[in-house]
């Protein structure tokens, strides 16, 4: 039910989040959405990519700090009021989001976001009947 | 108590013919109790060495060196001369690392010890009316009690401050007058910092004059600096656990050398490489033998530091040898805020991380004016996504490295690849503080 997200460790500083772009760019890999946030010293790089296997492969290679980690995909209508309906609920089973990122394609809101109880998560996406996106879906997107 | 420049005139203007008769005369003393010693005892029967063998001062090279390596594997009584129960005092190095060393004192140790003290800061003009102030730590750090026990043999009235809380050093030094300091020339950069936020100016606020200040080396530019922050006199201090602490040698009013007293000690300098005397005046590292101890009497014991002898006769009139200040090591050992650290501990600490890759980089640095150490470590592999998983990982690491060392480093995450690899001798300290 999740996907797979490449976590990258960078040192805050000049150059090295373009050291990690240069490298998937040389090994043909698109970025379908990432953020990075202003810790202070170094900072965790969330990425997910057309082929995440490959990318893992790649960059390890070339000595990166890497992990492949997995996040919940969902998708939404594109309409207002979508995201807030879903969040909710997570928030009524008292489930804390970790983390998250959005972006909008064609007609769908995609909700990229880690949970502090997976579990319950999977149950209450099974219950809702909430559309996740699958990675075989990803490559479609780009 | 006299009013002379001598605490004690005769030992202290002893000359040369004189001090090396008494040196040949304890030395013969010493041997003979090193006999009470199982360790002693076992090397000297293996070179076939036997007390009365010593007829000349020349004749001490024919024993062998003792080493720290001596001293943690007879850890923790094998060395001792004396039975236990003479032992009154104890110190032990820091650390759960490794096996630390110890050093055992009896009752006249510890006298002797306090006396020597005493010796040194009489020897730079503080007298029972002065108010000493000791920023050093206490219990095993030999700077807490060699000062404190040297200073009320003089009659001072002593402030046991210990280390730390420098806004209540401040306190202290306003409030009750202190004359006189010891700390480590670290610290005094932060004092006066404190003071200065405080609103205090030493030179017009307080009556301090005179400051012994050692523990770690630091250039002639630092001791002028501290100086002129605070306008006073500061003395350079030495010493080491090993020969007890505090009160080996000390700057005289010349501030020209430091005065090893050699009615306590024999001093060789030799090449660390060969192990050979070096020529009159040269750099080399500094070899002391105890002639005034009985709980642990150390034989040769090569202390590691590098220094020289400044040849000449001195003005104050002592003619016990005056060692430079006090150049490096010829091992790895650090010292950081008067602390002694071996980079193998903080190693042992990090390998204990299974997240940690096996490379890491210790970086000594002076900012603003505060010696610090930041110890850089890399991932193996990328372990986790949870950045307060990383976060707590460091904490702990810092906090491990605290419990271990005693001084509080700041530990960073690199890029893995970007530190020194393990490949032949990586350079595991780069020390870029200036002495």
């Amino acid at each position: 039910m999740t996907i797979h997200q490449l976590s990258i460790f960078i040192e805050n500083k000049p150059g090295t989040l373009n050291e990690i772009l240069t490298i998937l760019k040389e090994a043909n890999i698109q970025i379908i959405a990432s953020t990075i946030s202003d810790t202070v010293e170094y900072g965790i790089y969330r990425v997910i990519t057309s082929e995440p296997d490959k990318a893992f492969k790649v960059l390890k290679t070339k000595g990166i700090s890497v992990n492949l980690s997995d996040v919940f995909a969902i998708s939404l209508d594109n309409k207002v009021g979508k995201a807030s309906d879903v969040i909710a609920l997570f928030t009524d089973q008292d489930i804390n989001i970790e983390y998250l990122y959005s972006f909008l394609i064609k007609d769908r809101g995609i909700l990229i976001f880690r949970t502090n109880n997976p579990d319950s998560t999977k149950e209450i996406i099974l219950h809702h009947k909430l559309t996740i996106i699958r990675e075989t879906e990803l490559k479609t997107l780009c | 108590m006299s009013d002379s420049m001598y605490l004690n005139k005769e030992l202290e203007t002893l000359t040369r013919p004189q001090i090396e008769r008494l040196q040949l005369e304890r030395l013969q003393k010493t041997v003979n109790l090193c006999m009470g010693s199982a360790f002693y005892r076992k090397r000297f029967q293996e070179i076939g060495f036997k007390p009365e063998d010593i007829k000349t001062l020349d004749d001490l090279k024919r024993i062998p060196f003792t080493t720290k390596q001596d001293l943690r594997d007879n850890y923790p009584f094998g060395i001792s001369a004396v039975p236990l129960e003479k032992v009154v005092r104890l110190h032990s190095s820091s650390g759960t690392t490794g096996t630390p060393t110890v050093i055992l004192h009896t009752q006249k140790d510890l006298d002797e010890w306090a006396e020597a003290v005493a010796r040194c800061l009489y020897m730079v003009g503080l007298r029972n009316t002065d108010v000493f102030q000791n920023t050093s730590g206490y219990g095993m750090f030999t700077g807490g009690l060699g000062f404190q026990y040297g200073a009320e043999r003089l009659g001072m009235l002593t402030v046991p401050a210990a280390a730390g809380n420098s806004k209540r050093q401040v306190k202290f030094i306003t409030d009750f007058g202190t004359t006189a300091i010891h700390a480590v020339p670290s610290y005094l950069t932060r004092l006066y910092e404190v003071m200065q936020e405080l609103g205090i100016d030493p030179r017009k606020d307080t009556r301090l004059k005179t400051f012994a200040i050692g523990a770690e080396p630091h250039s002639e530019a630092q001791r002028k600096r501290i100086e002129e922050m605070f306008g006073v006199k500061a003395y350079n201090s030495f010493g080491m656990s090993e020969m007890c602490g505090p009160g080996v040698a000390f700057e005289c009013p010349e501030q020209n050398g430091m005065h090893i007293w050699e009615d306590n000690y024999i001093v060789e300098i030799i090449d660390p490489d060969t192990l050979e005397p070096v020529k009159d005046g040269e750099l080399g590292e500094l070899v002391l033998t105890t002639i005034n101890r009985e709980a642990m009497p150390l034989i040769r014991y090569r202390t590691r530091d590098l220094t020289r002898i400044i040849t000449g006769t001195c003005p104050c009139g002592r003619n016990h040898a005056r060692l430079d200040r006090m150049k490096g090591r010829s091992d790895d050992m650090i010292v950081l805020k008067g602390v002694n650290i071996f980079p193998i501990q903080i190693e042992t600490i990090l390998m204990k991380f299974k997240e940690l890759s096996t490379d890491y980089l210790i970086t000594l640095e002076t900012k603003d004016m505060n010696d610090e150490m930041l110890v850089e470590v890399e991932f193996g592999d990328m372990f986790t996504d949870d950045y307060g998983y990383l976060e707590s990982l460091m904490r702990n690491i810092a906090h491990q490295l605290k419990d271990e060392l005693l001084i509080t480093p700041k530990v960073k995450i690199v890029k893995k690849g970007s530190l020194p690899q393990s490949e032949g001798k990586a350079v595991r300290v780069k020390d870029l503080r200036k002495f």
